[in-house]
């Protein structure tokens, strides 16, 4: 296994007219799987599920040639499924449907939970709460010798002290938030400033997503700072694309070590996202696809410093 | 003529059931609720309510058929609306679409309330300070000294703090009618037998505590009874302890102050509430259900 990810809940997901989507693959997992895919051939998927995961949700991931021996089967807990409520000015409230113990046993990761196959890998990527951000589970994926890529999931509850700032964003080697994330961090500031506190607070290697503003990639060993736009398309939801570009951003730094050209895989792999509401519909050729929209793209980038 | 009022919140939901279906726009709130339970037993019932901008018009219409909307007040704010998500056991998500400071902030105040309504038997309030269900029982008995007045304090009145202030305007009211479970917080007592006692003791003239699928226990100092919950089956337990408010209310009006009947109209009217998604829309054979539902409660005794 070369690349590793974590997390699936099932989501529900309800538009501001009272439509719903129901069922849908979530929780980060399947997006960033999704977006390292595109790039990389063996790619598992680690989550807690139950006998109650959607027949739909197995089938998209074998489609995609995503890895599923990483799928734990409890006999005692439903799968991770949440409602996710949406607005019209881009409010999101996530409301669990399963019972919180279910969510703490399959939502938790550790190493033994892990196939071995799954421990050889070169890449890992996990989403984590900023203020519980799994510290142990990522210091000893990082003891494997593997890139690790971490990602909150939201700003922190309240504001984090320096040792848990520094804790948080130099657990990996890769500190990927987007700028509402950024400015609960360090404070509000202009992305280049969010850049600097956060290596000055320990960062190593920075992906800044700035949403239709794409995504400023920096090295604090090097300074290297770069601007990788978003591809320009009609956008139907948003939903993801952020995980996705996580994906994309780990497979071209482990393949390359290159920022520039992390930075545009990630930049590819979020364009999926935003086509539809939802995941890709499996099947269809994305590899060459994200080829084509990568020679786009290419020319775009801009180096800041 | 007007024989009863519910002067409560008007909230609209959207609900979405287990399986993704959804019901949107559709008239809820702790008013509208007690109204529903009212018309149970009355053709007679107004709302006096407020009500935001952007209300939908097939709200607007359910509002008009089940009750007189003289004391509805228009006020320049988003009509406050919620996200009812519901899972296959009956358990209810409410997720508040507009902000909920503003819609605690605007309720209808006293000075805004028709005096053509005053001749009212009876009068419902829920209110969410004790300082504002004293201010609208000085008013409502100011115009009209005979009107049976009930009061229904909203969950955030429940804390240790505000049991001084609660126990001043219970002695407002004819009849308070909280729930158990929430008023176990101010008094930190769970055992509802205890709860009703307390509550006498602290000002309650006439009491109505709820107790959900156990039924209520109802009464004033040395004489509680308890009346069962009627058995239908539950589809959502949304505005039932609203509508046995409002049918409380009809029973004690009509029974000249009897707990016991009160509380029976009021387990009745919540069957309607309990038997549908949203408000209860009654059907034209509604009021003989009920009074068959009465009869059988009764005979229970």
């Amino acid at each position: 296994m070369d690349f590793v990810t974590f997390t699936l809940i099932i989501d529900d997901i309800v538009f501001p007219d009272g439509q719903t989507a129901m069922g849908m693959l979530g929780g980060g997992g399947p997006q960033t799987a999704f977006g390292l895919r595109l790039w990389a051939d063996a790619v598992g998927l680690a989550a807690g599920v139950g006998a109650d995961v959607p027949a739909e949700a197995l089938a998209w991931l074998k489609g995609m040639g995503i890895d599923t021996a990483g799928l734990r089967y409890s006999s005692d807990w439903p799968t991770p499924r949440a409602w996710q409520v949406c607005e019209a000015d881009g409010r999101r409230t996530q409301v669990w449907r399963v019972p919180g113990p279910a969510i703490a046993a399959q939502l938790g990761r550790s190493p033994d939970k892990l196939p071995p196959a799954y421990r050889q890998a070169k890449g890992y990527h996990l989403g984590v709460h900023p203020e519980a951000p799994d510290l142990d589970f990522i210091h000893s994926l990082k003891k494997t010798g593997a890139v690790v890529s971490v990602e909150p999931f939201r700003g922190p509850e309240h504001p984090l002290s320096a040792t848990e700032l520094h804790a948080l964003v130099s657990a990996g080697d890769i500190f990927s938030p987007n700028l509402a994330e950024a400015e609960a961090l360090v404070g509000p500031a202009d992305p280049p400033e969010l850049l600097h506190r956060l290596a000055e607070a320990g960062a190593g290697i920075i992906s800044l997503r700035l949403g239709a503003k794409g995504t400023l990639a920096f090295r604090a060993d090097t300074g290297e700072t770069w601007h990788i736009p978003a591809i320009k398309l009609t956008v139907t939801d948003p939903t993801g694309a952020g995980n996705a570009f996580c994906g994309g951003f780990l497979a071209g730094w482990v393949q390359t070590q290159n920022l520039r050209l992390a930075g545009l895989y990630g930049s590819v792999a979020a364009s999926f996202l935003l086509e539809q509401t939802g995941l890709p519909a499996a099947a269809s050729d994305f590899r060459a696809e994200a080829r084509r929209r990568l020679a786009r793209l290419e020319p775009e980038a801009r180096r800041l410093q | 003529m007007i024989e009863f009022i519910s002067i409560g919140s008007i909230v609209i939901d959207d609900i979405v059931d287990a399986g993704g279906r959804s019901n949107m726009g559709v008239l809820g709130g702790g008013g509208s609720h007690a109204a529903a339970g009212m018309r149970v037993w009355s053709e007679n019932v107004a709302l006096a309510s407020v009500i935001g901008q952007g209300f939908p018009a097939q709200a607007w219409d359910s509002l008009q058929t089940m009750a007189d909307t003289r004391g509805i007040v228009r006020r320049k704010v988003s009509q406050p609306r919620a996200w009812q998500l519901f899972e296959a056991d009956g358990t209810r998500h409410e997720v508040f679409r507009t902000d909920f400071d503003t819609f605690r902030q605007i309720p209808i105040r006293p000075d805004e309330y028709p005096a053509e309504l005053a001749p009212a038997c009876g009068v419902y309030l829920q209110t969410a300070t004790a300082a504002e269900a004293i201010a609208w029982a000085e008013r409502l008995r100011q115009l009209n000294p005979t009107t049976v007045l009930l009061w229904e304090p909203w969950e955030i009145i429940y804390t240790p703090e505000n049991l001084a202030g609660f126990a001043e305007a219970a002695a407002w009211f004819d009849v308070v009618s909280p729930n158990t479970t929430e008023v176990s917080w101010m008094l930190r007592e769970t055992d509802s037998v205890k709860q009703a006692e307390m509550l006498l003791a602290h000002g309650v003239r006439c009491v109505a505590l709820r107790m959900g699928a156990a039924g209520s226990l109802v009464g004033r100092r040395g004489d509680l009874r308890t009346i069962p919950a009627v058995n239908v089956p539950v589809v959502d337990e949304t505005g039932a302890g609203n509508s046995y408010c409002g049918g409380f209310l009809v029973g004690y009006v009509r029974s000249g102050g009897e707990a016991l009947t009160a509380g029976r109209y009021g387990a009745v009217s919540a069957t309607f509430a309990l038997a549908q998604l949203g408000l209860a829309r009654l059907r034209p054979d509604a009021r003989s259900v009920a009074e068959q539902r009465l009869a059988e409660l009764s005979q229970q005794a």
